[in-house]
């Protein structure tokens, strides 16, 4: 479903902007009038705007908010004795290219590496600070063990984060169907291909009796 | 401390990482029985293998799964028994896929009222709280509107307390307890995602303030 709701200009007020309102009534679900009606006796405050509209009773609480202009599609697999399930959320710029048989091959492709390959991160980013400290302290104790000098120490340290990285970051994880390219590289060669930005956005691996 | 390490340890230990049964109380000797130094000991040594996973429960189940038709939405689910045997009964496969279904429909943001965050609940004590005070009634009254409130909250937000979308006079979690009697074995719900198209980062601050 694309979000092309576009906005009735309204350019009467003096402080509030159409796209003030836009984004209000997107976060909120309230129409037009009362957005503006919001953000006029809020002083354009966004999140004030928010809690009159909650407090007024035109809001619901549990509004959905921020409809952001991606599209994309959810690709599953399961295996087929049902112990294993993997959910994905891969996005490109269009609507024409998220119906792409190429693009949903691509999608799928990448489910099924996430059921073999068990990533636990999307990117390098999203691995706390606190596990990359205590794989850090681990690599340089079996380093030290070794009774290496100390700048070979740091070479072996940064070698072996990165195969941590290989391990557990997906975009990092050489494909699996096709090991000399990373699944990052699978990526930038549909980019190539399909002529616009393609992002993998989150995940879900679920193996019966894993869950932490 | 040594002699303080019990078999039991040793065994969590070796089930864990695999290792031997000498190298595991070694590893727990020299970390004072900490079961997480232990593990980074064995590795630092050289002796277990990184990436050995998590300690696995000894649960059964199946993972039910929905995909709407237009793939703008879907639902991965983990639902648990106690044996085997029951997790590959027809019956259990299909009520995985009804929760799927629900899921799917009814939205919710978690599975049970403590997967809560504290924070969001006083937020929203303090959101109805402003909003019942403005009704001039005595406080005890308001008390009760904003602990009603709280409930529809829930209601609407976690799983198990969501009326079922197939007969609204049940919850989920009242689905869940006569699977329980039909069975004969306990049956978790232990996780699930939703993923619906561009709303990635809309769920993660929804958890955070909203």
């Amino acid at each position: 479903m694309p979000a092309t709701a576009s906005p009735t200009p309204e350019g009467g007020d003096k402080r509030i902007s159409a796209e003030q309102v836009k984004a209000l009534r997107e976060a909120t679900g309230a129409g037009m009038m009362d957005s503006k009606r919001a953000l006029e006796a809020t002083n354009g405050d966004f999140e004030k705007a928010k809690d009159w509209l909650r407090l007024k009773g035109i809001a619901k609480a549990g509004a959905k908010s921020t409809r952001t202009a991606r599209e994309g599609i959810i690709a599953t697999y399961v295996h087929h004795n049902h112990q294993l399930g993997v959910l994905l959320e891969i996005n490109s710029e269009s609507d024409f290219v998220a119906r792409n048989e190429e693009f949903k091959h691509l999608a799928h492709e990448i489910a099924v590496h996430i059921a073999a390959a068990e990533p636990r991160y999307l990117r390098r980013e999203d691995v706390p600070q606190g596990v990359l400290d205590r794989e850090r302290a681990i690599f340089e104790g079996q380093a030290s063990e070794q009774k290496k000098p100390a700048n070979v120490i740091e070479k072996i340290v940064q070698g072996k984060l990165n195969d941590f990285y290989k391990r557990e970051v997906l975009l990092d994880q050489p494909f699996a169907k096709d090991d000399k390219r990373t699944v990052d590289q699978l990526l930038k060669e549909a980019i190539a291909k399909l002529g616009e930005n393609i992002t993998i956005s989150r995940f879900a691996r679920f193996k019966v009796g894993e869950a932490s | 401390m040594t002699a303080a390490i019990k078999a039991q340890a040793v065994k969590a230990l070796r089930d864990i990482t695999g290792t031997g049964m000498m190298d595991s109380k070694r590893a727990l000797e020299a970390t004072e029985g900490d079961l997480e130094r232990a593990k980074d000991w064995l590795r630092q040594k050289g002796i277990a293998r990184a990436g050995a996973k998590a300690a696995r429960v000894a649960r059964e189940g199946t993972v039910g799964v929905y995909v709407h038709h237009d793939k703008q939405l879907g639902v991965l689910v983990e639902l648990n028994s106690e044996s085997d045997f029951v997790a590959r009964t027809e019956g259990f496969q299909h009520l995985a896929h009804e929760i799927a279904l629900h899921i799917a429909a009814a939205s919710p943001q978690y599975v049970r009222r403590d997967d809560v965050p504290a924070e969001l609940i006083d937020q929203k004590r303090v959101d109805f709280h402003r909003q019942a005070t403005l009704l001039n009634k005595p406080s005890q009254v308001v008390e009760k509107i904003v602990d009603g409130k709280l409930n529809q909250f829930f209601k609407r937000e976690v799983l198990l307390e969501q009326p079922w979308t197939k007969d609204d006079k049940r919850t989920v979690k009242d689905v869940l307890d006569e699977a329980v009697s039909g069975y004969g074995e306990n049956i978790t719900l232990t996780r699930f995602a939703r993923f619906r198209i561009g709303q990635s980062r809309v769920e993660e601050s929804d958890a955070g303030n909203s």
